[in-house]
């Protein structure tokens, strides 16, 4: 169950789908492999905590969905980032950099 | 920030309207992911058949994941909710016998309920229909050296208050005692209920009229013959024409005329009053309404807005003596007053008693509910499967106890449903049925707030009920269910515990009922069987008021008296006739101050009082009140003779404790008067109320133009009724008769409101005992059927059938008792609460209580027994065959 997960994986999910139209706007299948890719195949996004967490986001109107056409002229769910979505990307971004930049102080050699 | 509110709505709603397309949408997603996995995996180099099952693999649970999916898209609890009771509906349609029996237990728990709380809503907590009634109250003289607080007015005495007073914005006065006005303008004479009033009255209930206006003070005097109408009588007379605001009508031979007609809440005194009209249209003949002495008016009033009723009382008292200073002779003693607010007044006899029957219909539901509650508890077993599949699917178990719970809330929002439409009914019967025995019935109806109530308890009802079974019901050994598939490897003790909490709950409550219905029915009977002190069979009571214009003089009164008489003497069956001015248990009379002659003066304001009634020389013997001293009166007491009188035993202990009643003197006023005999008490007021000291004066010589005809038949009394209607309409066409009754209905009358809550009472105690014998039964069958496996193999084994009926009886019995036990620890401070409906018996009557325990526990052993006897036949080979 998605409440289950530590949260801190729950928000990169979240970061990362925002990330990810904020460069282009794509449908569910499109964010999975861009994240696949782009992480170099390390980071794998599995289809049951994709969507949830597309709906979820759609839900908190930081993204919109629209019906439209992919590339391939077949007809599918495209998601967009909204403003407010815009704005939510760089608080998390901001919150990811502090994350970050804390555990690796604890990380570093003494 | 977040989106905005108004998309969050939108999204959710379309969520619940366009359920269908939400999911065919999410379902058109999955597909297009799924289809571009299987592309990207035939690039990779795969067969198709193997692209698509890698694809097919990487997806993961299809369902699960799209529970989890919905899940986060929002909108899920309603979404739930709407999805849950479909499935509920759908459960109980699949389902009627069950579905019958609850929504039948819970449809008489919450219609009672409803039903009761419209009357005492619609009489205890609705406000009077006046424009600020709770500034309305009813106002009485007091005289607190005679023990008189509740004292009547005066006409003048009522104006000089209204006047003087500067915390009341306004008093009236009224009274119904000068009797109606008899409508001559039609083919019948009729009488009409006239309620005699003071402009005063009008402006203090501060009703408009439909149509036209009310009495104003300047027509009192002079062409005061004016009328305003009723809004019942209006319809059914003059069939609602609103041209009969400035008509005439024709009243015992005088013309009164029309000014008004009242809108339909108008019902005060009370809904039988058809007319009201000046009270100095009354002659001074019949009531010397300008005499300051005579007491006879009742008066409401208006407090100023921001007066306290206590500020006014006070204020009042005051006005009370300087009265009492400006005329000694006719008020002396009076000086003080009391307040009533009039909503308190009108309702006060009756609150206590409908509170307790709102208690007892609170413990009904209580029963209903725990009866129900047992229903689903044992039903829950069955479902284990489908719980269990549920959990796997992926349902948590706050999820599958909302899902019960909304099952639950169906039931009894649908039972409530039934409910309203049995309180309905309910009210309908309960306002008939009390036919003027409830104030302010007519005002009762099921509406707004009462169906709100409804809603509240049917809701309540719902997650009370359902809210133990779906507790037990998700947690029951989920896996141990899929497994086995059977349907009784639950934990039996656990399940029978919560089965017989349910019990031990249902009698206790059920025994609480009993003994109050019990001391209720007590009550009445030591109260119908007190003595009236006559006797009460075989007489026939006509009652007339004479119109004082057709009949001025007293020579005219006794005229039509005695020829009334005569004609009814006559009559064949008829063994004696008597006269009396108010029958006994009528509730009204008249009363005088009276000194002993010979005895030391009273202080001035503590004259003793006691009541006077007219009687005929024969009336004593016909009603047979027992003459034990002395002698009745006769006709040789001339009516210009000395006065005489005849006092009644309380009377003749008070004046004369050391005897010589008979040849004492009494002064009445002016007059003295000789007592020539002492008869027996008679209950005068009501059966409750000990007997007063009576003074009984020869009609001859103080008559009065309202009296009661007393017959003494040999036969059923009613059928000489027709034949006194006629002996008066030969006589006089044109007098109305008030009443005919049987002196012995008369008497059951005065019981009537007591006899009303103890039905009532018995009624629903009786229920409270049908539903907690239906639930013991219930669970004992239910446990009975689980333990059939234990039973067969014992019985196998060699027990002894009468063994294991005994251990089910046993079992059966069990919750009972502590169910008794404390059903009596909680009716003993609970029935405290009744004492002020009893009468003679104590909260505490061993009787009622022992009989209570002695019913439950007769019907709890029945109950139990029938399936124990079932299961002694049961032959132990089949049951282990099922194994």
């Amino acid at each position: 169950m998605g409440k289950g997960k530590p949260p801190h994986l729950h928000g990169a999910l979240d970061l990362l789908i925002l990330r990810c139209l904020s460069i282009d706007s794509m449908h569910g299948w499109g964010v999975s492999k861009y994240i696949q890719q782009t992480s170099e195949g390390v980071l794998e996004v599995n289809q049951g905590s994709l969507y949830p967490a597309l709906y979820r986001l759609e839900d908190q109107g930081w993204i919109r969905a629209e019906w439209g056409t992919a590339p391939t002229g077949r007809k599918a769910k495209i998601y967009h980032l909204t403003r407010s979505g815009a704005k939510q990307l760089a608080v998390e971004e901001s919150e990811w950099a502090a994350f970050s930049t804390a555990v690796d102080r604890i990380l570093a050699p003494a | 920030m977040r989106g905005s509110v108004l998309d969050r709505v939108a999204r959710r709603l379309r969520i619940l309207f366009r359920k269908s397309q939400v999911e065919a949408e999410m379902s058109e997603e999955m597909r297009f992911h799924l289809e571009m996995e299987v592309q990207a995996n035939i690039q990779k180099g795969m067969s198709p058949a193997q692209a698509h099952r890698e694809a097919l693999l990487a997806f993961g649970g299809v369902e699960r994941f799209k529970e989890r999916a919905r899940d986060q898209r929002g909108g899920r609890a309603v979404d739930d909710l709407w999805l849950d009771g479909k499935l509920a509906i759908r459960k109980l349609v699949r389902a009627p016998g069950f579905a019958l029996v609850i929504l039948l237990t819970l449809g008489l728990g919450v219609g009672a309920n409803t039903a009761i709380f419209s009357v005492v809503s619609s009489i205890l907590l609705r406000p009077l229909p006046y424009p600020s009634s709770e500034r309305l109250v009813r106002v009485f003289q007091a005289a607190p050296d005679r023990n008189s607080t509740r004292g009547s007015f005066s006409l003048l005495d009522g104006r000089d208050w209204a006047e003087r007073s500067t915390t009341m914005e306004s008093l009236g006065l009224y009274s119904t005692l000068a009797g109606g006005l008899v409508f001559t303008g039609g083919d019948e004479a009729r009488l009409v209920e006239t309620a005699y009033v003071t402009p005063g009255f009008f402006e203090t209930l501060g009703m408009g009229a439909l149509h036209g206006r009310f009495l104003a003070p300047e027509e009192e005097y002079g062409d005061n013959r004016l009328l305003v109408l009723s809004h019942g009588y209006w319809l059914r007379e003059h069939g609602g024409d609103p041209e009969v605001v400035g008509r005439s009508l024709d009243m015992e031979g005088q013309a009164y005329r029309v000014v008004g007609i009242m809108p339909p809440d108008f019902a005060f005194p009370g809904p039988e009053v058809e007319a009201w009209t000046f009270l100095t249209v009354i002659s001074e003949t019949s009531i010397p309404i300008h005499s300051r002495g005579v007491r006879f008016l009742n008066a409401i009033g208006r407090l100023r807005p921001g007066t306290s009723w206590e500020e006014a009382e006070a204020e009042l008292s005051s006005v009370a003596m300087g009265l009492e200073e400006e005329f000694p002779e006719a008020n002396m003693g009076i000086t003080r007053s009391a307040l009533v607010p009039l909503q308190d007044f009108m309702v006060g006899d009756v609150r206590l008693a409908l509170l307790v029957l709102f208690g007892a219909v609170g413990f009904i539901l209580i029963i209903a509910c725990a009866n129900v509650a047992n229903v689903l508890l044992a039903r829950g077993i069955g479902r284990g499967q489908e719980m269990a599949l549920r959990s796997a699917l992926g349902a948590g178990r706050s999820r599958l106890v909302r899902q019960l719970l909304t099952e639950s809330v169906v039931l009894g929002l649908l039972g409530g449903g039934v409910g309203v439409l049995l309180s309905v009914v309910g009210v309908e019967l309960l306002v008939n049925g009390s036919a003027g025995l409830l104030p302010r019935a007519w005002e009762v109806e099921v509406q707004g707030g009462v169906l709100l109530f409804a809603l509240v308890v049917s809701l309540l009802t719902g997650l009370i009920v359902g809210l133990l079974p779906a507790l037990a019901g998700s947690r029951a050994g989920l896996s141990q269910e899929l497994k086995d598939g059977s349907t009784r490897g639950n934990t039996a003790t656990g399940q029978g515990r919560l089965h017989q909490g349910l019990v031990v709950a249902q009698v206790t409550v059920a025994v609480v009922l009993l003994v109050g219905a019990g001391l209720m029915v007590r009550s009445l009977d030591r109260l119908r069987g007190v003595d009236p002190g006559f006797e009460s069979e075989g007489l026939l009571a006509v009652s007339m008021v004479l119109s004082d214009s057709r009949y001025p003089e007293r020579a005219d009164h006794m005229g039509i008296y005695h020829q009334i008489l005569e004609g009814y003497q006559a009559l064949p069956g008829v063994e004696g006739v008597g006269i009396i001015r108010y029958l006994p248990l009528h509730g009204s009379g008249e009363s005088l101050e009276y000194q002993v002659l010979g005895s030391p003066p009273p202080p001035q304001g503590q004259e003793p009082r006691a009541w006077m009634l007219q009687v005929s020389e024969d009336l004593f013997d016909v009603m047979g009140i027992p003459l034990l001293e002395g002698r009745s009166f006769s006709i040789e007491d001339e009516p210009e003779g000395p006065l005489v009188l005849v006092i009644n035993r309380t009377l003749a202990q008070t004046a004369f404790p050391n005897g010589g009643a008979v040849g004492g003197v009494f002064q009445v006023g002016e007059t003295e008067a000789q007592v020539i005999g002492v008869v027996g008490d008679v209950h005068q007021e009501s059966l409750r109320d000990a007997p007063r000291p009576t003074v009984y004066v020869y009609q001859e010589q103080i008559p009065r133009i309202g009296m009661t005809f007393v017959l003494r038949t040999l036969d059923d009394p009613l059928q000489f009724a027709a034949e006194a209607r006629r002996v008066v309409r030969e006589l006089d066409p044109d007098q109305p008769i008030s009443s005919i009754t049987t002196v012995e209905a008369a008497v059951h009358g005065s019981t009537a409101q007591a006899g009303f809550f103890a039905v009532l009472l018995g009624a629903f105690a009786s229920l409270a005992f049908l539903l907690a014998a239906i639930g013991i039964y219930g669970v004992v069958a239910h446990l009975v059927a689980k333990q059939l496996n234990e039973v067969g193999i014992r019985m196998a084994l060699g027990a002894r059938p009468f063994e294991a009926t005994r251990m089910i009886i046993w079992g059966g019995m069990a919750p009972v008792f502590p169910g008794l036990v404390l059903g009596v620890i909680l009716a003993i401070p609970l029935t405290r609460l009744m004492q002020g409906l009893l009468f003679s018996i104590t909260p505490g009557d061993p009787l009622s209580y022992l009989g209570g325990a002695v019913l439950l526990t007769a019907a709890a052993l029945m109950a139990t027994l029938i399936p124990a006897l079932r299961a002694m036949r049961i032959d132990p080979a089949s049951l282990l065959r099922y194994e």
